[in-house]
């Protein structure tokens, strides 16, 4: 009687579902019948999916503000891997007014806390209509299809925080699904973590197919699912065993799941906070090798996390980013996987000493953020101390090394503020002059080498301008000698001395001789020189021997031609 | 001619009161540039004699941290690269004295590289190189036995050499080819050559010489510029542990580097160059 009570309320279950979702619990309500008449009382069915732990108090079960009697039907476990089941309660009615009622909210206490479900509209109608007589078939055979959604942890979530999501669909019968709309399983918006999960379990004639995805929050805002449906049909086969449609057009609903991601509050976030999210989670760091090492060799921590809460979004602390850490240690490039064992998460972290002076394992932090508190906690472990010795160079060192080890007891250094004397030789006392570069001591230097380039470039101009502006020079006095010439008298000797400085002074800037002093007789005899010469010569025979037959314009003019000549080949 | 002289000698007389000014401008320039500088100094020297002479070591560590941070803003400014190391000595003793080994032997190296026969930079860097374990090596072999000026003289010696050697030798061509005398040329001739000796030395060390340097912190050897490459090997290279860099990727965050005769790739955030 209690089964077939129990399967006649799920029957009619498919049009009233309205679960709750509050944590791993979630309430729901349906009426037995979908056309209730004046006069006849209501019956329904009250449903609790929540942890196998937690007791449903029957006793504080309210419609509204009233008392409501309950009777459990049965529990329903979802899945054997699974802590959940579904609790079955049925319940009536005194007879209602006809026309749209409200059922107002159920409630009830599970565990410590109270859960509601929402108020539910129904028709009740005046008339009472005639029932025909139903087939013997009908009477024993309904098809039956619900779909409910549920979430399993707690919402809203984090950014970075992992629930599962899914569906279970309850039904009798194979049915030929035409479509499928599970937008939950699909999951826009959020990282699905591994595959979906399908289990399938019967409870009496009741199939239950359960699919589950596992999904991480990506980013804030709120996520709108479904509704969700699904459509199918029901064949069977007729007398000739061909495929007969039995039902068609059989739809399962459920509303729409919004799920709301909050992003992590920035006022007092830790510096080692890296995405953590739980509640009063302990944390305990040990070392599983031995204290005393090489440089370069291995050990392991282990990193042990515990809470009564959930344990799933906990992550690692960033150890290489810890104070203490870089420089001392090598944290393994591979990440460890936590290993989850019911309230306890354990990570074993490689790492290899760096250096002899990491005297221990510094405090690690780990900081998380507790959404019932809404505020970030900060755990730290102990100092592990280690002795860690520079690598021996052959085996036969590491040999005494590790015989000493073992006789040796180990001496922790005391901690004193007492300073410790000074090693090393003191600082120079420097001053500004000490700050700068050397004096021509930078590469600037090279600058010299096209400088002397250059300079010597320029000194071979000025060498040949200067030659060329003596000859110059010496070209103006040649004319300034004839010049004074013109002036004297011809009877005087300083015409005849003029006349002869004019001429050699000339042959000196052509540079056909090398000095001015040269006398006539000592002037070379080709070229111009040797006309000059002859012309010298006669002059003075002519003027000692004092005929004096030429002409002084004539002189000068001869002069004059020669000079030009001269200064013609300069 | 006349006019010609008179702008002569007025421009004489200008030259004359403008190289005046310039030279009283300069040593102001000095005067004021040598005073600032004293007195960030004279803090630091007064800043680590204080760390050294404390009793305790809370006062100690804030001294020297002083200290530091003073000396190492001289060096920000004034990048005495080719000084004569004494900055360099006085940051890698205060290095020391915080108990930064690597950086304390990276300035010990720096110092020596500019003062190479200073004895107390010699003595400290085998104190610092003790603490972290690591041995200094100093090689031998017939190239820097036949070029010993390369490695003995320090870069701002060579450059000085080069300068006075290069200087001189112009001089005295110069005067050669005036005509001043004829012996000239063959001083002149002695100088050039030296200094061109020098010249190739240092194009040398521009060019061709592979840089040192010191790990700061310990670090694997990688087979590959980035940490998805194997490691060389499963032993860090230690700190303080002078290498050879035989090569600085594009982005400069690589350095390709020679160390006990393996080569490998190092983060350039662990390594600094000598």
């Amino acid at each position: 009687m209690t089964f077939r009570c129990f399967f006649s309320v799920l029957l009619i279950s498919i049009f009233f579902n309205f679960p709750l979702f509050s944590g791993d619990v979630q309430l729901s309500v349906q009426l037995d019948r979908k056309e209730n008449f004046v006069g006849q009382p209501l019956s329904g069915i009250f449903n609790v999916q929540h942890n196998r732990e937690d007791i449903v108090d029957t006793n504080s079960v309210l419609l509204g503000k009233e008392s409501l009697k309950v009777e459990f039907v049965r529990d329903v476990t979802i899945d054997t891997n699974s802590p959940l089941v579904v609790s079955f309660y049925k319940f009536q009615l005194p007879p209602q007014e006809a026309g749209t009622n409200v059922l107002p909210a159920i409630s009830v206490k599970v565990g410590d806390e109270i859960y509601k479900t929402q108020p539910l509209t129904y028709e009740v109608q005046a008339p009472i209509k005639t029932i025909p007589p139903e087939s013997n078939s009908q009477k024993t055979y309904t098809p039956y299809l619900k779909l409910e959604s549920f979430i399993e942890g707690k919402v809203p979530l984090y950014i970075g925080q992992k629930i599962r999501v899914g569906y279970r669909l309850f039904f009798n019968d194979t049915y030929d699904l035409d479509e499928i709309v599970l937008p939950l399983i699909e999951a826009k918006g959020f990282k699905k973590i591994g595959k979906e999960r399908v289990n399938e379990f019967t409870e009496t004639r009741i199939t239950v197919r359960q699919i589950d995805q596992e999904i991480e929050a990506l980013s804030t805002g709120d996520f709108i699912f479904g509704p969700s449906y699904i459509v199918g049909a029901i064949y069977g086969t007729n007398v000739r065993g061909k495929k007969q449609l039995i039902y068609n057009n059989i739809k399962a609903e459920t509303p729409a799941v919004t799920i709301t991601v909050l992003d992590f509050p920035k006022q007092g976030k830790p510096t080692s906070f890296n995405g953590s999210v739980g509640e009063e989670i302990s944390f305990q760091v040990e070392l599983k090798t031995t204290s005393s090492l090489n440089v370069g060799d291995k050990l392991t921590l282990q990193l042990q996390f515990t809470s009564k809460n959930d344990i799933s979004n906990i992550k690692l602390p960033n150890l290489c980013c810890q104070p203490g850490f870089p420089g001392m240690f090598q944290v393994d490039d591979i990440p460890p996987v936590g290993k989850n064992q019911r309230n306890i998460l354990i990570f074993s972290v490689g790492m290899r000493a760096l250096s002899t002076q990491a005297t221990s394992i510094p405090s690690i932090e780990f900081s998380y953020f507790n959404p019932k508190t809404e505020r970030y906690e900060i755990k730290k472990s102990k100092q592990i101390p280690i002795v860690v010795s520079s690598r021996p160079q052959n085996k036969s060192e590491s040999k005494k090394q590790e015989q000493q080890q073992d006789s040796e007891q180990i001496v922790w250094p005391e901690v004193s503020n007492q300073t410790k004397p000074i090693e090393i030789k003191t600082i120079y006392p420097i001053d500004g002059w000490d700050l700068q570069n050397r004096y021509f001591g930078t590469w600037k230097v090279f600058m010299v080498v096209p400088f002397a380039v250059f300079a010597m470039i320029l000194q071979f101009y000025l060498l040949e301008y200067k030659k060329k502006w003596m000859r110059m020079n010496e070209a103006k006095k040649s004319q300034k000698y004839l010049k004074k010439a013109k002036i004297e008298n011809i009877s005087s000797s300083e015409f005849y001395l003029y006349l002869n400085l004019a001429l050699i002074s000339s042959l000196k800037e052509a540079g056909i001789i090398l000095d001015k002093d040269y006398s006539p007789q000592d002037l070379p005899k080709d070229g111009i020189s040797g006309e000059i010469k002859n012309f010298l010569t006669y002059l003075e025979e002519q003027r000692f021997s004092g005929k004096e037959t030429y002409d002084r314009k004539e002189l000068i003019f001869e002069a004059e031609n020669f000079l030009n000549r001269i200064q013609g080949k300069i | 001619m006349k006019d010609l002289l008179e702008i002569r000698k007025i421009l004489i007389n200008s030259l004359l009161v403008l190289g005046f000014f310039c030279a009283i401008l300069i040593t102001i320039f000095f005067y004021f540039f040598y005073q600032s500088s004293s007195n960030d100094v004279k803090e630091a020297n007064n800043s680590y004699k204080e760390g050294e002479s404390s009793t305790t070591v809370s006062i100690r560590k804030a001294a020297f941290n002083h200290a530091l941070e003073l000396y190492l803003e001289l060096e920000n400014h004034f990048q005495p690269e080719f000084g004569n190391g004494k900055l360099y000595f006085n940051i890698a003793n205060t290095y020391f004295q915080l108990e930064e080994y690597p950086l304390a032997i990276l300035y010990y190296y720096r110092a020596s590289a500019l003062s190479p026969y200073d004895k107390t930079i010699q003595d400290n860097l085998s104190i610092a190189l003790s603490k972290v374990h690591v041995q200094n090596k100093a090689e031998k072999t017939p190239f820097k036995t036949i070029f010993f000026f390369h490695n003995l003289l320090p870069l701002p010696i060579r450059f000085q050499i080069f300068f006075i050697f290069s200087l001189v030798a112009l001089i005295m061509f110069s005067m050669w080819f005036w005509g001043f005398n004829k012996k000239l040329k063959l001083g002149a001739l002695f100088f050039l050559s030296i200094s061109i000796i020098m010249f190739f030395s240092l194009l040398y060390s521009y060019f061709l010489e592979n840089p040192s340097a010191i790990i700061i912190k310990p670090t694997s050897l990688y087979r590959g510029a980035g940490t998805q490459f194997a490691k060389v090997s499963d032993i860090p290279v230690e700190a303080g542990s002078k290498v050879t860099v035989l090569q600085v990727d594009e982005d400069g965050e690589w350095l390709k580097i020679e160390e006990n005769n393996t080569i490998g790739f190092v983060q350039s955030n662990s390594i600094k160059i000598i």
